[in-house]
């Protein structure tokens, strides 16, 4: 057995290999990637040269392309070697062909991604204007980037290599060395959206240090800091900016602060002042909605973030939920081992498994097992205020806190949560989409075995009578009419007749429970159908079998024919499938959950094919054919265990 | 050898002579005539509920494909004066007669523009009847004489369960929507993206039930014999398996039909300028409740036209069993 089991397992890894392979194909090579840009608003305001550069960030994005810029290349050489000057001069990209040749680092860098296969995209600026007024046309800045598809491999290897990671104690150091903080002198303008995404990334944060203004000396940029906060519920519409005062110690304080709305056309230039008043108080801003026109981007200092002291492990006793639990310092989470009243009640943040992400930068798996609906405010004691007994209205989940990379925490927020462990996930008021569509894909089939199986048992003894005969017309009309139609007739009858509510959107319904009356029944009618006509097909096979015509002459009563007999034999088959349809809850049903709106797991893969997300594809198609596989190994253990005859391993049974 | 003649002189000379041993006379089988699919047709016409089934099919068949021959249909079609008057849009039939003349073709209401439902209705129906008709005919036909090889070579049978399982791994929605994104939309290339894998589940059906019949004596003493692999799967075995796949059909008519209305309700069906069933359901799904008219006529063809098609192909199934014959 175990042996077998073994191969099993090993053919079922090079099956889920091969369809990542071929969906990997399917998805990137077969699929042209401009169809991304499909119902994309931001596309169409973008012009000339920012729209090519902006295509192709959206690609590297979404793991088309590897994009490398002029800048980025330089940067990461030459900040370290060259002085200030030098590598003002090495980063100049000219506007036009003909002085491409005063920069040689331009030449460098054609060659180097050139040799290594990459594609090199120069654009040259274009000018409105004749003589003196000449002005480079809006949107055709010049750029030089270096680009490569990725191939199938490669993507394979990267889905696979990125599934496990571990958490260690030097999680944040290391964090912080590879990403070494800048300080950026002069301007910093944010160009789109999507680079707000790319900071939110970079920093892991939900603050962003932005600065500064040109005429600052070198001192105070680093006590200046322009903090700017982002809430992630609609990215586009609220930031919260603040200044923030920084004394080089470790202290901020908080000097303006302001809420801005982004202009609806689309344009989210962004460009921040901070102005010396008369008695040389930063007290004077400006914050502009717009601008285009050039980025000047200048000389970055790198500094360092605080180091974490007492790194180490720890079991405590943990208020929130009164158990104890693992907690971490230095690690990314906090808490890595915890209990709560969430399903499955004890957690882990030790190995971290990741399935990648969707076009939206959520992980796969927190689209499936994240709470859902709105926000849930709790009276909750922040982590310093432990059994303190001062509460506040969050909707925090301090169980999730991770490290905060960012380099300006307000010593507000570290106050309340004692540490930099501050970013948390919230509370929300309904359950996920995976909780929502196994309730009621279980509900399902438990009413399906229930009720499918005796109906079965009922037809197959009754065989060719008027029973057997309405359980069959019962089987053709489920086979035959399109299970949209009849759950519309289900939804039709179940809203007329009982008063049902049949709209899971529909808040002003008080008993939440009738809700599920009507999806239930949808999804179980197939599933008896299924259950009956499987279990009446077997009855009669096992009717005409040589032991139950034995068992008669013998003189036992159909009864016990029946209970004793046909029955053990004829279950087995069907228990075969019990891990499937219950593992198969997982996936969802589209039809059903779109009909009621109910906010379940259905509707993401097709919602996801529809929307050429192929991060999301990849991840959910992993998923459910592991699953599938899974479930039919389990399938056959289970029927080895129901039937001592069946035994898988090639020797037989001794 | 020559035969000496036999001379009786008892007055009958004339009156009888002798015939040879036919060999071939002898051979002849002197018990009724059968003819297979006579029979077949026999047993299925015996049971009288099958006439009414069969009658409504023609029925149907007649109104799909010889109904929009006279009362041609097509979206925005200049003819349609409704077109015009935005008050004749969405009307039910009592609605509409009120403002209008009875006319035969608004018997069943109008649709959002205008349009007369009842004739939508027929040209939808002839639009999934030909889809589930030459998909079901294309991945049978394929998919019964791989099938039968699959079952039959142990060697193309572990590559092709192996295929098999990646191929089924593949959401089908989504190789549904990448080939539509490849081919284009279009009737044709529908009919290209049902069969590109649907042959495959029909052929691992066939499989399975070669596998159970390949092993029987009678086929193992044709292999001794040496007849090759491709004769005894058309000759041995194919046969024996006629009314599996009658019945096969039976459920794969449906099945496109029910799958047509899946995939138009999820927005990657037919294009827009189809009408079709699954279009004209997905359509009036939203305000089913509003406009009932709309949306069950539709749900309703579709409903009878699979159940016809299932309990019809069933009893053709079950007529083709030799074994019923009697």
């Amino acid at each position: 057995m175990g042996k077998y089991l073994l191969k099993r397992i090993v053919y079922s890894i090079f099956s889920i290999i091969c369809v990542m392979i071929v969906m990997i194909f399917l998805l990137f090579t077969l699929k042209d990637k401009e169809v991304i840009f499909q119902g994309d608003p931001l596309l169409s305001k973008k012009q000339g040269n920012d729209k090519e550069y902006y295509k192709n960030s959206k690609w590297e994005k979404y793991g088309y392309i590897d994009l490398v810029e002029f800048e980025t290349y330089i940067n990461e050489n030459y900040s370290k070697t060259l002085d200030y000057e030098e590598y003002e001069k090495a980063m100049y990209l000219p506007n036009d062909e003909k002085d491409d040749i005063k920069n040689p680092k331009i030449q460098e860098f054609i060659d180097y991604y050139e040799a290594r296969g990459y594609t090199i995209t120069r654009l040259y600026s274009q000018y409105s204007g004749r003589g003196d007024n000449k002005e480079v046309k809006p949107g055709y800045d010049p750029y030089l980037f270096a680009t490569k598809n990725h191939s199938t491999f490669h993507r394979l290897g990267s889905f696979f290599s990125n599934m496990f990671t571990f958490e260690t104690v030097n999680d944040v150091d290391n964090f912080v060395k590879e990403n070494e903080l800048e300080i950026t002198k002069g301007y910093y303008v944010i160009n789109s959206v999507n680079e707000w995404d790319d900071f939110y990334k970079y920093w892991g944060a939900k603050n962003f240090k932005l600065n500064l203004n040109s005429d600052l000396s070198d001192d105070d940029v680093k006590k200046y800091i322009v903090n700017i906060g982002v809430f992630e519920e609609d990215l586009v519409e609220a930031y919260e900016w603040n200044v923030m005062y920084y004394d080089g110690e470790g202290t901020f304080t908080k000097l303006f602060e302001n809420n801005l709305t982004i202009d609806e056309t689309g344009e989210y230039y962004f460009i921040l002042n901070v102005e010396k008043d008369a008695n040389g108080i930063f007290n004077k801003f400006s914050g502009e909605t717009l601008l285009s026109g050039s980025n000047p981007v200048s000389k970055k200092e790198k500094g360092s973030l605080i180091e974490v002291e007492n790194k180490g492990i720890q079991i405590i006793w943990d208020e929130y939920s009164n158990m104890p639990a693992l907690v971490g310092n230095g690690t990314t989470h906090r808490y890595l081992i915890y209990f709560d009243d969430k399903f499955p009640f004890i957690h882990q943040n030790i190995v971290h498994f990741s399935l990648g992400y969707s076009n939206d930068d959520n992980e796969v798996l927190s689209k499936l097992f994240d709470q859902t609906g709105e926000i849930l405010l709790k009276e909750q004691e922040y982590p310093a205020n432990l059994g303190t007994g001062i509460t506040e209205p969050t909707s925090l989940d301090f169980h999730t806190a991770t490290y905060s990379y960012s380099s300006v925490l307000s010593s507000e927020e570290i106050s309340k949560f004692g540490s930099r462990y501050t970013v948390c996930e919230v509370h929300k008021k309904d359950v996920s989409r995976v909780a929502y569509s196994f309730f009621i894909g279980i509900m399902a089939t438990l009413l399906a075995y229930f009720i499918g199986i005796p109906l079965g048992i009922l037809m197959a003894r009754k065989k060719d009578k008027l029973t057997d005969k309405i359980g069959m017309g019962y089987i053709i009309f489920i086979i035959a009419v399109p299970s949209l139609a009849y759950i519309y007739m289900i939804t039709a009858i179940g809203s007329q007749l009982f008063g049902l509510p049949n709209n899971f959107a529909d808040s002003t319904v008080s008993a939440r429970w009738l809700l599920y009356v009507l999806p239930v029944v949808s999804l179980a009618m197939p599933g008896i159908a299924g259950e009956m006509k499987w279990v009446r097909r077997y009855m009669i096979d096992q009717e005409n079998s040589d032991y139950v015509k034995f068992a008669r002459s013998q003189g036992l009563s159909e009864k016990e024919i029946f209970s004793k007999h046909i029955c053990k034999n004829a279950i087995i088959p069907i228990v075969h499938g019990i891990p499937g349809s219950i593992i198969g809850c997982l996936s969802g049903a589209f039809i059903t959950e779109k009909v009621y709106s109910i906010p379940g797991t259905g509707g993401l893969l097709v919602n996801a094919i529809t929307n050429t997300d192929n991060g999301l594809i990849l991840g959910l198609t992993f998923l459910f054919s592991t699953l599938s596989i899974i479930s039919l190994i389990l399938g056959d253990i289970l029927l080895t265990v129901v039937d001592p005859r069946i035994s898988f391993s090639s020797g037989g049974r001794n | 050898m020559e035969k000496e003649p036999i001379i009786m002189n008892d007055g009958l000379d004339g009156l009888f002579e002798f015939v040879d041993t036919d060999s071939f006379e002898s051979e002849k089988i002197t018990a009724p005539r059968y003819s297979y699919w006579k029979s077949v047709g026999r047993v299925f016409f015996r049971k009288k509920s099958n006439w009414v089934f069969l009658g409504i099919l023609v029925l149907i068949l007649f109104m799909s494909f010889v109904w929009p021959l006279f009362q041609p249909f097509s979206l925005n079609d200049p003819a349609n004066e409704n077109l015009l008057h935005p008050e004749t849009f969405n009307n039910s039939p009592a609605e509409y007669f009120m403002s209008h003349p009875f006319e035969f073709k608004y018997i069943l209401g109008t649709a959002s523009n205008g349009d007369s439902l009842w004739n939508k209705l027929w040209t939808a129906s002839r639009t999934s009847l030909s889809l589930a008709f030459i998909c079901t005919i294309i991945n049978m036909a394929i998919g019964i004489v791989l099938g039968a090889i699959w079952g039959l070579s142990k060697k193309f049978d572990l590559i092709m369960t192996q295929i098999y399982s990646i191929i089924g791994s593949i959401p089908s929605v989504l190789l549904f929507s990448v080939l539509s994104y490849v081919i284009g939309v279009g009737f044709w290339s529908f009919v290209l993206a049902l069969t590109v894998t649907g042959w495959l589940g029909i052929a691992f059906f066939i499989r399975t039930q070669v596998i159970i019949i390949r092993d029987r004596e009678y086929n193992l003493a044709s292999k001794t014999l040496g007849t090759n692999i491709f004769t005894i799967a058309f000759r041995n075995i194919l046969p024996f398996m006629i009314s599996v796949i009658v019945t096969l059909i039976a459920t794969e008519l449906p099945s496109y039909v029910s799958y047509e209305v899946f995939l138009s309700y999820i927005g990657i069906g037919l294009s827009a300028n189809d009408v079709s069933i699954g279009q004209m359901i997905n359509a009036a799904s939203t305000s089913w409740m509003i406009r009932p008219w709309q949306f069950w006529p539709p749900v309703i063809v579709s409903a009878v036209v699979s159940i016809v098609l299932y309990v019809v192909g069933q009893n053709v199934g079950d007529a083709s069993d030799p074994r019923t014959h009697m």
